[in-house]
């Protein structure tokens, strides 16, 4: 079983997570190509390397610089072809002021654009492909790229997933300079660090960390670090999706990180000892590590007053045991314990029942099944014929069904409430781990009623509350125990939230000036009086 | 004794060892909730039988008498561990006792500890089958109890303790819930005469004190709680208070409802009381929704029994992984519940001699234990005498 258990491990990653720290790093470095002296040469290789003969994308354009021959080279759709003619081409064919020679980087001409020697082929040719042109000079041992790509981008949107009513309507696009910024805005200080890691051997994904320093446990950021190491002496061809790479446990129902596409749920959480994972091409930031808390909030929950927060949480919450244990309550007690349901409701649903020909289990699998095609079809169709599936999901599967004796109309209620519950869960991941685990307690249910239900509710806590994110338990701060603001269920008003989440060991322990709030509420005795003591 | 260390994996790493959801360790709340399920769900098995057995309408009572006759014993062993802060009870028991007469102590630790699991178990998959599934073969429901237990119990003891410490609310509000569900069926002079059957109570409480041994077999993972001794005795001392209360309650309510003499005519009270419980001219027959928590607080109960199993058995085999002799345990457990059934009677009598047994070793070993950590000295004398 240990065995089976560690199996399920993200094993490769985790493999190498104790390699990569042996490995030599100078090993792991590519082979570099020192950059020829000769121009020509030079533009022979990188045509060589890009296939220029068969590549449209390669241009140069052929330039001198002062005495010396020159040549810009970049990928054609990658730069602003105006940009460079002004910017770049333009300024060069002035003359130089004196037959001094000058170095490109503080040419005057050219001294307003930000310009980075390279001194290798490799150098060049990721530059190029980040949409860098590249000036090679006949004779020079460098060359040198001007930062000014032009890829085509996406304005900032509003969420798509993560809308809120009352709070900002900002979220992350592909670019990660734009979400960089945006992380900033709301986190303006200077002990915000962005750490950039390059992964993938065929395509070249910029990986960046965000954390505060001197909030966040470093050893937190070492232990993400290591697994990027990792993924880095594998030497992988594409990382897709970082989120898969650094997990421990891919086989697992559960999340192991909060996958958010709004910048200040990213600056909250940075600020409370967090760390945020985003990749280049890919709009949502990985906030890790995550507890069932992080994944069962919403924004909203902090922006909304008090009593309308726990309001929505209550609701929340009713949602998830509604989502979860419904068709298998159902099932239980009209199967087993059917001197559970009062004696009028039972003689409806009997009644309800008289006609449909299978048994009830057969029926919620029906009926549960169409709803997830509904749910998966509907997210495919194309949008203009959108609203059939409307039609279709409540004309054919509710009303035919029924006057079809296929099913009976208590199982469209049950499977209705089921429905709507689960879109009431705010992340996407939990909210799939949910509908799944709906399927192993209608199993139970149908195999042994309550007894069980109660025997994988007990199995699927026990194994939640052991469940580590990180390294932070999944249901922290409540199983363990953890001094925390009591942020759970319910939440405290926001002054009275001092305390950072301490599961995560952040180096800073509170949120405000502990001992003159503790005063104040010794000397305010109203305040002491009516204070919600969790 | 080195391999018996609760070492992780990377214990190298700062952040796991000072993290509260990675070092392995029981605070109070959950020591509280332990002993809760440990010995609170015992008010709703056989064991109630028993109580009326020894003292008759007073059995109410017994709890407390338990709990008065549990105290000083409890300090005693709270003393012996904290002369040995941070040290399991085996560690202390091989420091006085020698190695050998240890092992031997381990080995009728876990024999009868082996034989209660599986009479207890056998009897809970009984109640289960007997009240609310009488056309399932009783090997199927002792099986999938038997397997859910071994993996809540395979998750680790700190598992344990977060689950029995997130349900405890629940099963102390499921007692409340009860009371309110059968208090217009209470009849309160049920309980006179108050002392029942008189001295004999007192008795057969002390030869029947093997019933609430559970918490001492917790002595075992003393260097696991997070406070040490002092965590020990406060989580003993509260968790069984709160099970005795509970215990008292649901007794109180049994010997109420069924009348005194009536009482010992009736087989698996709780199972029974949740039947009749109702609220109102609607909601009535929600026996099914009590089975539920009670299962949740059975699963929790033998998982630790299981655990502790497990335990002893690493302890007396010397096995480098402790988890890999969960699969003997479970099935060996399983093979021993399938004896054959005859009567009831039966179960009584098995249970009898193994709380006789128990009784008579487990009581005499820790008070072995703690005269000779008197005389031998532990850490405290140790250091008077260096300086």
């Amino acid at each position: 079983m240990r065995w089976m258990r560690s199996k399920m491990k993200n094993q490769i990653v985790m493999h190498y997570e104790s390699l990569a720290r042996e490995h030599d790093q100078k090993k792991r470095k590519r082979p570099t190509t020192p950059l020829p002296r000769r121009l020509s040469v030079s533009i022979k290789l990188l045509k060589e390397r890009f296939y220029a003969d068969k590549n449209a994308d390669f241009q140069t354009r052929h330039t001198v610089y002062g005495q010396k021959r020159a040549c810009l080279i970049y990928l054609q759709g990658t730069v602003d072809q105006a940009l460079i003619e002004d910017a770049i081409l333009a300024p060069l064919n002035h003359p130089l002021p004196n037959r001094r020679r000058l170095h490109p980087g503080i040419d005057a001409r050219l001294s307003s654009l930000d310009i980075e020697p390279l001194a290798t082929l490799e150098a060049i040719s990721d530059h190029l492909l980040n949409g860098h042109p590249v000036l090679l000079i006949d004779g020079e041992k460098e060359a040198y790229a001007f930062s000014m790509n032009a890829f085509p981008e996406r304005a900032i949107d509003k969420p798509d997933n993560e809308n809120v009513l009352k709070g900002p309507h900002e979220a992350f696009t592909e670019k990660i300079e734009k979400n960089t910024a945006l992380i900033r805005r709301y986190l303006r200080t200077p002990r915000l660090i962005h750490e950039m890691h390059t992964l993938g051997r065929l395509q070249k994904t910029s990986v960046s960390l965000f954390y505060v320093e001197g909030i966040v446990n470093p050893s937190l950021v070492e232990t993400i670090k290591k697994r990027l190491d990792a993924i880095e002496a594998l030497d992988y061809d594409s990382v897709v999706n970082i989120e898969q790479f650094i997990e421990e446990r891919p086989y697992s129902l559960l999340p192991s990180m909060l996958t958010t596409e709004r910048p200040d749920r990213v600056a909250a959480h940075l600020a409370e000892g967090h760390i945020a994972i985003m990749q280049d091409n890919f709009p949502y930031a990985y906030i890790a590590p995550a507890t069932y808390w992080t994944l069962f909030h919403t924004p909203e929950d902090h922006y909304a007053r008090l009593p309308y927060a726990w309001f929505s949480r209550a609701i929340r919450t009713f949602a998830f045991f509604l989502t979860l244990l419904t068709p298998a309550v159902y099932i239980a007690a009209t199967n087993y314990h059917l001197e559970m349901i009062p004696i009028d409701l039972l003689m409806a649903i009997a009644g309800s029942r008289e006609m449909v020909p299978f048994p009830v289990i057969l029926e919620i699998l029906l009926m549960e099944f169409s709803f997830e095609l509904i749910r998966e079809a509907s997210i495919r169709i194309p949008s203009q014929i959108g609203p059939t599936i409307g039609i279709v999901g409540a004309l054919i599967l509710g009303q035919a069904a029924v006057q079809a004796n296929i099913i009976s109309p208590i199982m469209v209620i049950v499977v209705a409430i089921t429905g709507l519950a689960s879109y009431a869960h705010p992340d996407l991941s939990f909210g799939f781990a949910i509908r799944i685990a709906r399927f192993f307690f209608i199993a139970a249910a149908a195999i042994l009623g309550f007894l069980g239900i109660a025997l994988l509710l007990a199995a699927s806590l026990a194994y939640i509350v052991s469940f580590k994110s990180f390294g932070v338990g999944y249901f922290t701060p409540w199983a363990p125990y953890v001094p925390s603001s009591h942020d759970v269920f319910l939440r405290k008003p926001l002054p009275d939230e001092t305390i950072m989440p301490l599961a995560n060991l952040p180096l800073q322990k509170t949120k405000a000036n502990r001992p003159r709030y503790l005063a104040l509420k010794e000397k305010d005795q109203w305040r002491k009086k009516r204070r919600w003591r969790p | 004794m080195k391999f018996m260390k609760y070492s992780t994996a990377s214990a190298q790493d700062v952040f796991r060892q000072n993290n509260p959801s990675t070092n392995d360790r029981i605070g109070l709340r959950e020591l509280i909730a332990i002993d809760f399920f440990l010995l609170g769900v015992k008010g709703t098995d056989l064991t109630a039988s028993f109580f009326f057995q020894f003292a008759g309408s007073a059995a109410w009572l017994l709890p407390l008498l338990i709990f008065i006759f549990l105290l000083p014993i409890i300090f005693l062993v709270t003393h012996l561990l904290s002369q040995y802060e941070g040290k399991s009870l085996l560690f202390i028991s091989e420091q006085l006792l020698g190695r050998s007469l240890t092992y031997l102590a381990a080995f009728v630790l876990f024999v009868l500890g082996m034989a209660a699991t599986v009479l207890n178990m056998r009897s809970y998959a009984q109640m289960t089958g007997i009240m609310f599934y009488g056309r399932t073969p009783l090997i199927f429901l002792y099986g999938v109890i038997l397997l859910t237990t071994a993996y809540v119990a395979y998750r680790g003891l700190e598992a344990i303790g977060r689950v029995a410490s997130l349900l405890l609310p629940y099963a102390v509000f499921s007692f409340v819930l009860l009371y309110f569900g059968v208090y217009d069926m209470m009849d309160y002079r049920a309980i006179f005469p108050l002392f029942g059957q008189g001295w004999k109570m007192i008795s057969e409480t002390i030869l029947h004190l093997g019933f609430v041994v559970d918490i001492f077999y917790f002595a075992l993972f003393a260097s696991m709680l997070k406070g040490g001794s002092r965590t020990y005795k406060h989580g003993t001392l509260i968790g069984v208070g709160i099970a005795g209360v509970g215990t008292m309650g649901l007794i109180f309510m049994y010997t109420d409802v069924f009348g005194y003499p009536g009482v010992n005519q009736v087989l698996f009270h709780y199972q029974q009381i949740t039947r009749i419980a109702h609220y109102g001219q609607f909601i009535n027959h929600i026996e099914a929704a009590f089975l539920g928590t009670w299962i949740l607080a059975t699963v929790v109960h033998f998982a630790l029994y299981l655990y502790t199993m497990v335990y002893l058995l690493h302890y007396l085999v010397r096995s480098e992984d402790m988890f890999r002799l969960f699969i003997p345990v479970t099935a060996a457990v399983f093979f021993a519940g399938l004896y054959p059934y005859r009567s009831e009677k039966l179960f009584f009598i098995y249970r009898e001699w193994i709380v006789w047994i128990l009784t008579a070793t487990v009581y005499p070993y820790f008070l072995l234990l703690v005269l000779l950590a008197r005389i031998k000295g532990g850490k405290k004398r140790g250091r008077k005498k260096t300086s």
